[in-house]
Parts: structure tokens; sequence; C-alpha cells
């Protein structure tokens, strides 16, 4: 293998490293981009909504047609092009070697191209503007007969180009999450046992699996409607004797997992965030995996919450509305064991813990109007209205950005080297804070008034003119929320090389990735492996000198 | 973004940064690979399958359709693919034992088994085509053409994995790498028993 | 909050909002209570001088007894709202009623057909009277309606009656509602369809009998000459 050699070219060490932090940073890098792109159509979104047919700023009028497309294109990339590189392929990258003593992922060049599949598909999706017809507008669903056919939309490379996106982003993360999961079968560090690896990895590789086994059955649908598009097949057309119901389901056993695909990994190092600033081992560990167990074996069986009113047999909506409300049994616990490792803690109030408070605070309520959806009486009236668009931003907002931000604010020194301003790091936090909420908080009333999504213009509605103000506060809020992200991206710019050098382990931490120099070397460790020698989260056992014990002492 | 330059480290023997040290070889990573490969087959066709099942369900005039395929030809393959199973197994065996002209003996059978396999399946085809009935002809042939279709591509990408082990064979250069004949064999088998699962479900399902 | 709920005209839009009013009040509380301690929490704890945290891994007996005992009062009001919500739900989606009049519900992008049985009383023949975009119903009656799409999925959603379905292309799906108040209600396509998504709304005018009967013999007339 090339890397030993001591003259690397910038394509093998920038372009097509086979070093699991470069392609961790590549992924970074990417989710940063498309971020940009994501965050720019939610204006566009927010934009129309509030001020109908009133030509944008930066961009001009959004008419229909491009308001169709530009939801589409948001919920496509937010999911799969920012929430999927950023929350899973990052992390896992950079964090699964070296917090189970580790040099490297078990299968480096799948490692590579896993990640270059994750870019075609995001060139592909962004490729989709400019071909014929215009980028796909059926909805991030994508639900056939209107995404299968030109006949019905109007679009057809645009179609093809995002399932082919998609299929490319389900190989990336398949492929990768194999070998997550291969990595920590064969590549945990002398003592690594399972009952010592941490959350962070732990977490990370339940939503591995969970990805995996939710999406095969998709990536057949894709190839279905792939077909159904470019060789007119009839699989979603029901004039062709197919069946447009048979995708919903293909979706959504897919899609309802996959959400908490983006949910674990903020979990899971919200627990190691808070393990290190509590200073307290985390509260029933065992009990939290074994919940996290049960939510992905139920997460399985519920995916036709999405789908009670869908035409689908009125008699099943009972059982599957059970199992969805079931789900916050798991979720109570795991929160249960959260509260129950702040109490008695000796919190050090410190930026990562503070962005995994404000996870905690955010997700609780889109977990809870979760409840409102999966009751399927109540979901009569919510369904395909602002209230779950509330409920759904209140849960992947708060994952993905206010979880990832607590990744990114905690380990940025192991990653670079160098340290975070921290004044800049909490305005990012109260600002974010604030217009989170400002832009999602009224739409739970918006969506309780009955104002339905996907709508281009709303000012066709009379009955909703009641909530235009609403609708302008949220708009304004969304604005500043998207503007606030500029100080984060000014803060890891300056700080990567500007910032004060930052020492190993900053904040006493037990996890090996605290042994490895900032930024780690190639291979991660010296000469010698950690030798792994206790459990992650011994912080303030009695009759010790110290508060914390770090996991393998021999580095 | 890293400014930090990579420092020649030395590994101790066995240890690079892939280092493995909880398998006796490197057998256990490529063969967990390869389960976790198959795995993933397995949920990708379980979707295939089970859609087709769920509207072969809806639709019981579809078995019309089935009838007009080609029996025998889908006979013989099942057939054909289970013999080359057999010489897979055969050419495994003969790896572990050192018989390296039965390797390559065993190798060239079962990759001439599978090209003959495709063979058939192109004849098929063209007799499907002749009839009238495409991929576009209707929601049977959509899935008929899709199924086998996959079915035949990882056939194909079976068919390239033996042929770089034959080429090795050949130049005399399997021997580091003998541990991927097995796990090749392990793929091989898993796209058999797709097909034991296509061929009722499509032909016989009347 | 669900003070912006629009007005019910259904008999069983009550029932659906009781439902949001029974889960408003119980994550409320739960929001309450959970928000509050979090809060609470982490300003009682904050590091203090001299102060360790306490070490606990969770895994004594006494711990895990009150983790059981949270997860059955969790247990017990899921099994209640699911309870009730089932009885809700059947009552609207599952059993139809003895209705008064059928409607066939046409949707095609991007706008709504209606279709009442003319003379003969049946649906899908030559005297059917058809609406565009209205759809008019008696108050105080049940209506049975049969939803079918010519293109695309869309949906049927009427948020003064509480009721929503989704239209299949090439397929029928039944439903029912009732009406308690004469007046103009809304109707809107609450499923991405197309371009025209946007736009493709139409209208529930609820009348009294004779109103509707009038209106009905209008149409008849303007659409079969009034010819028996
Ligand atoms: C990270 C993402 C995420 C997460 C974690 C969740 C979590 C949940 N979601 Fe959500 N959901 C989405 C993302 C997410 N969702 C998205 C993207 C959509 C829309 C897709 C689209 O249509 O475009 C959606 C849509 C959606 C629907 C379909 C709505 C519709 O279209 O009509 C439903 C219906 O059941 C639902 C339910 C739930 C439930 C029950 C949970 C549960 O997991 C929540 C469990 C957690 C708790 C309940 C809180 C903790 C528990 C307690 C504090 C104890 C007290 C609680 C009780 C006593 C109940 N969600
Ligand atoms: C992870 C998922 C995610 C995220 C983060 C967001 C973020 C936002 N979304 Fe989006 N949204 C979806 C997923 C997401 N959305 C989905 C799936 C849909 C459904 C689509 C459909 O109906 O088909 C949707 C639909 C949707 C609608 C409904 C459209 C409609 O039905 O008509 C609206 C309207 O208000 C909206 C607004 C916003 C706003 C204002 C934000 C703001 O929070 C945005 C703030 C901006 C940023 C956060 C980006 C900039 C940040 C950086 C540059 C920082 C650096 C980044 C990294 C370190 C990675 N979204
Ligand atoms: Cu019809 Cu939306
Ligand atoms: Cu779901």
């Amino acid at each position: 293998m090339s890397h030993d050699s001591h003259k690397q070219s910038f394509i093998s060490h920038y372009i097509f490293s086979t070093d699991h932090k470069m392609i961790a940073k590549q992924f970074l890098l990417l989710s940063i981009i498309m971020a940009c792109l994501g965050g720019f159509m939610a204006y566009l979104i927010r934009w129309e909504v509030a001020f109908p047919n009133v030509p944008a700023p930066f961009f001009g009028l959004v008419s229909p047609d491009k308001f169709n497309a530009i939801i589409t294109l948001h919920g496509t990339i937010m999911i799969f092009f920012v929430g999927m590189p950023f929350l899973a392929a990052f992390p896992s990258n950079f964090f699964i070697p070296l917090m189970i003593g580790a040099r490297d992922m078990a299968f480096p060049k799948l490692n590579l191209a896993s990640f270059w599949l994750t870019f075609t598909g995001a060139v592909l999706l962004v490729a989709s503007f400019f071909v014929p017809g215009g980028p796909v507008a059926g909805g991030w669903v994508g639900y056939p007969p209107l995404s299968a056919s030109s006949e019905f939309a109007g679009v057809k490379w645009g179609a093809a180009l995002w399932i082919l996106s998609l299929a490319m982003a389900f190989f990336s993360s398949s492929v990768g999450g194999l070998n997550y999961l291969v990595t920590v079968i064969s590549l945990r560090a002398p003592g690594m046992t399972y009952s010592r690896v941490p959350m962070t990895v732990w977490f990370l590789l339940g939503s591995a699996v969970t990805f995996f086994f939710s999406v095969g059955p998709l990536i057949a649908g894709a190839f279905m409607l792939l077909m159904d598009n470019m060789f007119g097949t009839g699989f979603f057309l029901p004039a062709k004797g197919g069946e447009p119901m048979l995708w919903e389901h293909l979706f959504w056993f897919f899609g309802h997992p996959e959400v908490y695909v983006l949910f674990f990994p903020a979990l899971g190092m919200g627990l190691d965030i808070m393990a290190t600033f509590t200073r307290k081992p985390i509260f029933g560990y065992k009990l939290i995996l074994g919940s996290t167990v049960g939510a992905i074996t139920l997460s399985f069986i519920v995916w036709a919450h999405h789908m009670f009113l869908s035409g689908l047999n009125p008699v099943l909506a009972t059982p599957f509305s059970i199992t969805t409300i079931l789900i916050s049994i798991p979720f109570a616990i795991i929160i249960f064991c959260m509260f129950a490792s702040l109490r008695h803690g000796a919190i050090r109030m410190e930026l990562p813990f503070l962005w995994m408070v404000g996870f905690l605070a955010t997700f609780l309520v889109g977990g809870l109007t979760g409840i409102f959806l999966g009751s399927a009486s109540a979901d009569i009236y919510l369904h395909g209205t602002y209230f779950v668009v509330a409920h759904f931003h209140y849960t992947l907002f708060p994952s993905v950005f206010f979880g990832g931000f607590s990744g990114v604010y905690y380990w940025f020194s192991k990653m670079y080297g160098r340290e975070l301003n921290k004044k800049l790091g909490l305005l990012h936090l109260v600002l974010t804070f604030i217009f989170f909420n400002g832009t999602f908080w009224p739409l739970f009333r918006v969506g309780i008034g009955g104002m339905i999504r996907r709508i281009a213009d709303p000012s066709f509605y009379p009955q909703y003119q009641q909530f235009a103000n609403w609708n302008i506060f949220c708009t304004i809020s969304a604005i500043a929320l998207i503007a606030s992200q500029a100080i984060f991206l000014w803060n890891i710019v300056w700080s990567m090389t500007h910032g004060p050098k930052a020492v190993k382990n900053p904040y006493d931490s037990n996890t090996l990735e605290w042994l490895a120099d900032s930024p780690p070397p190639h291979g991660n460790w010296g000469a010698k492996l950690p030798i792994v020698t206790g459990d992650p989260y011994e912080y303030s056992k009695p009759g010790e000198a110290k508060d914390w014990r770090s996991q393998a002492q021999n580095l | 973004m890293d400014t930090s330059h990579s420092e020649a480290v030395v590994y101790p023997p066995g240890e690079g940064p892939t280092g493995h040290y909880s398998g006796p070889s490197d057998l256990t990573t490529g063969r967990l690979g390869v389960w976790a490969l198959i795995a993933s087959e397995i949920v990708l066709f379980a979707g295939l399958l089970g859609s087709f099942i769920l509207m072969r369900m809806i639709h019981p005039e579809w078995a019309e359709k089935a009838r007009e395929l080609n029996l025998y030809a889908g006979t013989l393959n099942s057939l054909v693919l289970l013999i080359s199973n057999f010489f897979m197994m055969k050419a495994s065996s003969a790896v572990a034992d050192h018989r390296e002209d039965d390797v390559k003996k065993f190798l060239s059978l079962t990759i001439l088994l599978g090209f003959f396999f495709l063979l058939v399946k192109a004849y098929e085809y063209s007799g499907e085509f002749k009839h009238g009935n495409f991929p576009s002809s209707g929601g049977f042939w959509s899935f008929y053409f899709l199924m086998t279709g996959i079915h035949a591509t990882h056939i194909l990408g079976g068919l390239v994995a033996l042929g770089i082990l034959l080429n090795r064979a050949f130049h005399g250069t399997l021997e580091s790498t003998k541990g991927r004949v097995a796990l090749t064999g392990l793929y091989w088998s898993f796209v058999e028993v797709v097909w034991i699962f296509l061929f009722p479900l499509l032909y016989l399902l009347a | 909050m669900l003070d912006a709920l629009p007005k019910a005209i259904s008999s069983f839009a009550p029932t659906i909002d009781d439902m949001l009013y029974l889960i408003y009040y119980v994550t409320g509380f739960f929001f309450i209570l959970m928000e509050g301690y979090l809060f609470y929490l982490i300003i009682r704890y904050r590091q203090k001088k001299g102060v360790a945290a306490k070490y606990e891994k969770g895994d004594t007996w006494v711990q895990i007894q009150w983790i059981i005992a949270f997860s059955v009062i969790i247990l017990c009001i899921d099994l209640f709202l699911d309870f009730r919500g089932a009885k809700t739900w059947a009552a609207v989606k599952e059993e139809v009623p003895a209705t008064d009049l059928t409607i066939k519900v046409q949707a095609k992008q991007f706008d709504w057909t209606f279709f009442y049985p003319g003379k003969d009383g049946k649906l899908g023949t030559e005297d059917d009277i058809s609406s565009y975009r209205e759809l008019h119903v008696p108050v105080n009656k049940k209506v049975h309606i049969i939803m079918t799409s010519l293109d695309v999925i869309h949906d049927f959603f009427l948020p003064e009656v509480r009721l929503k379905q989704d239209v299949m292309p090439q397929r029928e799906i039944n439903g029912w509602f009732d009406t308690n108040e004469a007046g103009t209600f809304h109707l809107v396509c609450d499923e991405i369809c197309g371009v025209g998504h946007t736009r493709m709304t139409g209208v529930l005018q609820v009348d009294d009998d004779k109103t509707f009967e009038d209106w009905l013999e209008a149409k008849d007339k303007e659409q079969h000459g009034g010819v028996q």
C-alpha cells in the first residue's frame, strides 16, 4: 500500500486517500457544501410561502413548477446528502477506528469507493437542474404515477438522474455500513471487548445496520421506478397493471427506519459527550443498548403510519398505530437514562455539552409530536399538513444539526489539532436555538389550522390568510437561522488555520481517541496499539485521585 | 484541509494500518465481507421477490403470462447452475489440497457453464421478444425481465471474479490469494440459491 | 394551540378533535415535565468546587425498578391512546353506516368532478349529474363517497369535516361523512400531484334539503335538458 511513502502527492493525499480520517473530512466538506445548497432551497421555500408570487432576492420568481422541484430537492439533499454524510459517514469514518483502537477501516479501498459514490450521487443530483424538463418535482417521497412517467409531470431525465443519484447514495451508505460493521467485529484493539465499546460506536453501528436492512427493498424499487421511467415498464402504473402503493410500501419500509438512522448517531455522540461533561458513568449502558435494539426492531414494523390514508386496508391502521406509539417506550427509557446520568453529576458547562442539551430539548418536541401523527385517528386530520412539516423538522434538525454540531465542537481539536473559538461557538448555539424554534414552532399551529404542505401559493387559499403573518415570522426566523450558520463556517475555517494549538485530551476524557495525537497521524497510533484495560465511562470512581481513567494506559 | 504531513510509521509484523489481530488470517475480514455482501443481496432480492409475490397475488391472471415462458430453457438453466456449483465446490477443495491442475480444470468448467447459462438466457429473451413480449408489455413482463436481468448481472459479476482467479491459477499466482476461491464459491452458491427462488416463482407458479 | 382548529361540522369531527386534545394534554404534560426537569438538573448539578459526581451506573435493582415503573406508566398511556384512537378510527374509516346519498368523486390533474345519480338512482349511467369543483351535499344526511382518480394520486381533504383520503388512480375507494351545519366549506388536494397541485381546490357546499334538491334539479336541466 502506498501510504507508507514519505512523499504523497496531492492527489493521493487529498483526493484518493484511503486514510479513514481524510475520507471522513471529505464527507464533512461535501455535507457542508450540500447544506449550503439545501439551506438556500429552504430559504426559497420559506420565501415563496411567506411572500407568494414575489420574486425572491438572489433567485427570481419561484413558480409552482420550480417550487415543487425545490421542495423535492431540499428534502432529498438534506436527508441523503447532508444528513447521511454529516451524521453517519463522517463520524463513522473518523471515530470508529479511533474509538476502538484500530489503525484504519477493514476495507480502506471500499471506504474510498463509498465516498466517491456519494460524491457522484451529489453531482448527478445537481446536474438534474440543467437537463431538459428540469429536476424531479414529485416530493422527496417520489410517489408514482407522478414520478414514474413523464406523461404526468413532464420530467424525464430529471427523474432518471434523481433515482440514479439516490441509488448511488444507497450503495455508498450500504458499503460504508458494511465496512463499519466488519471493522468493529474484526479490528478492535486488544482488550476492547464489546462491553467496553463506547456509545458513539454502538449507535453508529446501530444506524448502519438499520440502514442496511431497510434499504434493500428500496434499491429493488429504485430499479423498478427507473425502468418505468426509461423503458416504459409498468411496475407502478395502474394503466399497465402496476400498483403505485407497492412503491409507497417499499419507500416507507425504508423511509421510517431511515429517520432513526439519522437520529441514532446524534444520540450516540450525545451520550459520550454527556459522560465526559457530567463526569459520571452513563446510567444504564446495557439498558440503553437494549432499548435501542428494541427501537430498531419496532422501526421495521411501523412504516404504514405514513400510509394511514393512502388507501391501505383500514383494518391495518390500528396495528400499525399501536406499534408506532409503542416506540415511545424505548425512547422514553433512553431519555430517562440520560436524565439519570445528569442527576448527581458535576456538570462542566462547555460548548459540546450545551449543544447536546439543545439537541435533547428540541428533539423532545419532535418525538412527542410524533405521537399525534402515530395515532391513526388524529392523523386523519394532521396528515399532509404543516404539523407534519413541523414534526419532522423538530426531529431531523435537532439530530442532524444540534447533534452533529455537538460532535463537531467536541472533536474539532482532535480532527484538526486546533481549537475552535468558544465565544463564536456560543453565539452560534444561542442564535441557532432561538431561530430554529422561531422557524418551526409556529408551524405546529399553522398545521393545526389546516394549512397543507407542498403548496406553492398559499395566497390562493383564503382560509390560510389568517396565518400569513405567522408565515412571514417563520420565514424571517428561517433566514436568520441560515445566516447564523455563517458564524460556524467562519469559525471552522479560521480555527483550522489560526486557532490555538490543541492538547491531546482537553476534556479529561476516557475514550481511546483522546490518546492519539491531535490530529492523529496516519495509522493513528505509534508503533504500539493501545491495550484496553477499562470501561469507557469510569468517571469519578470513589477512591481514585483523578476523576477519570483512560481506557488504555500504555500510550 | 489537513496540514499535517503523514510520517512514515514502522509497524510490527502483521500490524499495518489494516492489521488484523483478532483473526487467524486475512480470511476473517474477507469472509465477513462476503457474508455482508450476501446479506445485502438478500435484502435486495427479498424486496424484489416480495414485491413480485404481492403483485402476483393481486393479479391471478398473470398465470397466463407465466405459461408463455420457455419452461424447457428455464429447467435446463436450473440444471446448468446446479452442476456449475458442483464444479465450484470441486475447485474449492482442489485449492485446499493443492491440486493445481484440478483447480484449473474445475474453475474452467464452472466458468463455461456460467457462460452457457447466459447463452440460454439470451436465447430465451430473444424468444420472448419474438412473441412481442418486452419489459414494457405489462406487469408480469416487467417483473420477469427485471428479476432475471438482475440475476444475470450477478452471474456476469461472478464470472468476472472467477475469470480473475482462473487467470491467476494459470500464472501460478493463485497461492497468495487462494482464500478467495472459497469466498467466490460462497457467492456463486448464493447466486444459485436466488435462481432456485426465481425459477418456480416465475415459471412454475400457475 | 389547538384553538386554531377549523370549525367541526361532522358527527365524527368532535371525536377526532377529542383525540387531538387528549394527546395534546398527555404530551403537553410530558413536555413540561421533561423540559423542566432537564433544565433543573443542569442548573442544580453544575460543577461546584469540592463536589464530585456520584459514581452510579444504573445497574442496581433499585435503579432498574425505577425504570421498569416508568416504562409501565408509559406503556399504559400508550395503550390507552391506542384504544381510544382505534375506536375513533373504526367509526370514521372502517364502518360505513347506511347512507342516504352516494356521490362519486373523480380527481384528475388538476380539478375535481362530482357525479350524482340521475333519475334512475344509479351512478355510472347516462343521466348522471355532474358538478365541477363544487361538492353539494344536504345537511344532516350521511353521504357515501366513491373516490377515484384518472391519472396520479390526489388527496380528498375536507378540513371542516375532518375527512381525508388519498385518491388512487384506477381504483375506487369508499368513504362516508355527514354534516350538521349548512354553509360553504373547503376542499383541498393534499397530495402533491404536479404543477397545478397548488390550485387544485374546491368547495363543499352544505345546504338544507330543499336548496340541495333545487340545485340538483337545475344541474340536471342544464346537463340533460330536463328530458326524462
Ligand atoms: C429523525 C427523524 C424522525 C424521528 C426520530 C421521528 C420519530 C417519530 N415519528 Fe416521525 N417523521 C419524520 C422524521 C422523524 N420522526 C419525517 C421526516 C417524517 C415525514 C416524511 C414525509 O412525509 O415527508 C415523519 C412523519 C411521521 C409520521 C407520518 C405523518 C403523516 O405523514 O401523516 C408519523 C406518524 O405516525 C410519525 C411518527 C413518529 C413517531 C411516533 C416517532 C417516535 O419515534 C418518537 C418517539 C419519542 C418520544 C415519544 C419522546 C420521548 C418519550 C417520552 C418523553 C415519554 C412520554 C411519551 C408518551 C407517554 C407518549 N412521523
Ligand atoms: C435533515 C433534514 C432537513 C433539514 C435540516 C431541513 C431544514 C430546513 N427546512 Fe426542510 N424539509 C426536509 C428536510 C429538512 N429540512 C424534508 C425531508 C422536507 C420534505 C420535502 C417534501 O415535502 O417532499 C422538507 C420540507 C420543508 C418545508 C415544507 C415545504 C412544503 O411542504 O411546501 C419547509 C417550509 O418551511 C422547509 C423549511 C426548512 C427550513 C427553513 C430549514 C432550515 O432549518 C435550514 C437551515 C439551514 C441550514 C441548516 C443549512 C446551512 C448550514 C450550514 C452551511 C452549516 C454547515 C453545515 C454542516 C456542518 C453540515 N423544509
Ligand atoms: Cu391533486 Cu394535489
Ligand atoms: Cu415514520
